[in-house]
């Protein structure tokens, strides 16, 4: 069947050639969807080129799996299941690695030690005073020791604008606490 | 906190209603490379796998009396034994192709072995008979319905490696 005629084919449909080898319905799945996955992908991680690498991990996630898709629900939150796991994955992979370089160690102690200044002088309060988003930043950063990825993916926001919510509310706890940066 | 459930369905709503990005062409090109590798190179490859697998395989199992090992044990004997003439032909060719078959599956990614799979009556056809071609020039005695036999034989262990382990990797990738 011509790219044309399967245009006007259903995901579904399309879905259901593929799994029986049609390569073409694959190209048109591949056309209508690719945007969606790659504009996801791209909010969440701030290099492109690691958007592009997971994009093609989506898709050959979607290959191998292609048998066990039931043609009876529907294709584009399956689609999405699929690109949100790899995205989890490859947070979770980037948390193993990111954890054990020497200079993230000991800036997450510096923090830390300011956390515990923080808390233990049953000063919550200060705290508080704090935006919600930059305290809720800060918490997960220095607490959950999460990567600015997982944070972003979190706050549904970017990973840059997560490293901004973190360093602001750093450097105003600096200033409400008299920490000095060294 | 939100459940994860709440999480996915925000995600999702955002995910359906972005005008998304645009792709660089290149990637799709790569992709389908990757999913949908070219079938002369893979043939080439299992024809490259097959020469020294095949080869190697004669010092356990002499195909129509070649022995380049001079081995004293051969799976012949004991197929002759077994079941005479007739069933040795067969069953040396399904060992000759299920072994090369076998390796391929662990040296080849799914996407290829997938390609194999397509096009696997042709390929084990062409393997076949180059293999016959093969023991001709090194001086095998071939007749007819021997060798008629032997590609059965090896169409069926082809047929059985191919399927057998592309549904194994299948439940691992």
């Amino acid at each position: 069947m011509a790219k044309n005629d399967l245009k006007e084919k259903s995901d579904e449909d399309l879905m259901e050639m593929y799994k029986l080898g049609d390569v073409i319905a694959f190209e048109v799945l591949f056309e209508r969807h690719s945007g969606l996955v790659f504009g996801y992908l791209k909010k969440r991680l701030s290099k492109a080129k690691n958007a592009q690498d997971l994009l093609q991990e989506v898709f050959l996630k979607l290959h191998r799996s292609r048998h066990q898709y039931d043609r009876t629900l529907p294709f584009s939150p399956w689609l999405f299941s699929i690109t949100r796991s790899v995205w989890l994955d490859c947070v979770k992979k980037k948390n193993v690695e990111h954890a054990t370089e020497p200079e993230v160690i000991e800036d997450m102690t510096n923090h830390k030690q300011m956390m515990e200044a923080v808390t233990s002088g049953l000063d919550i309060e200060v705290l508080n005073q704090l935006p919600a988003t930059q305290k809720e930043a800060i918490s997960l950063r220095v607490i959950d020791e999460a990567t600015f990825d997982e944070i972003a993916f979190k706050l549904s926001t970017s990973p840059e604008n997560a490293r901004k919510l973190v360093s602001r509310g750093l450097k105003k706890l600096r200033d409400i606490l008299g920490f000095r940066e060294e | 906190m939100k459940t994860d459930k709440e999480a996915w369905l925000k995600e999702y709503t955002e995910f359906v209603k972005s005008d998304g990005a645009t792709v660089p062409t290149e990637i799709f090109m790569s992709l389908k490379s990757r999913l949908f590798p070219n079938p002369w190179i893979v043939f080439g490859k299992i024809l490259g796998i097959h020469s020294v697998v095949g080869f190697l395989s004669l010092g356990i199992c002499n195909q129509f009396g070649l022995n380049p090992f001079g081995t004293e044990h051969s799976l012949m004997n004991w197929f002759m034994r077994v079941g005479g003439h007739n069933f040795c032909m067969l069953a040396c060719g399904i060992f000759f192709m299920t072994t090369t078959y076998l390796i391929s599956n662990v040296m080849l990614g799914l996407e290829e072995l997938e390609t194999i799979r397509r096009y696997g009556w042709l390929q084990t056809g062409v393997l076949g008979l180059v293999s016959l071609a093969a023991f001709y020039f090194f001086g095998a005695d071939l007749v007819a319905t021997f060798a008629g036999l032997w590609i059965l034989g090896a169409f069926i262990g082809a047929f059985a490696a191919i399927e057998g382990s592309y549904r194994l990797r299948r439940q691992w990738a």
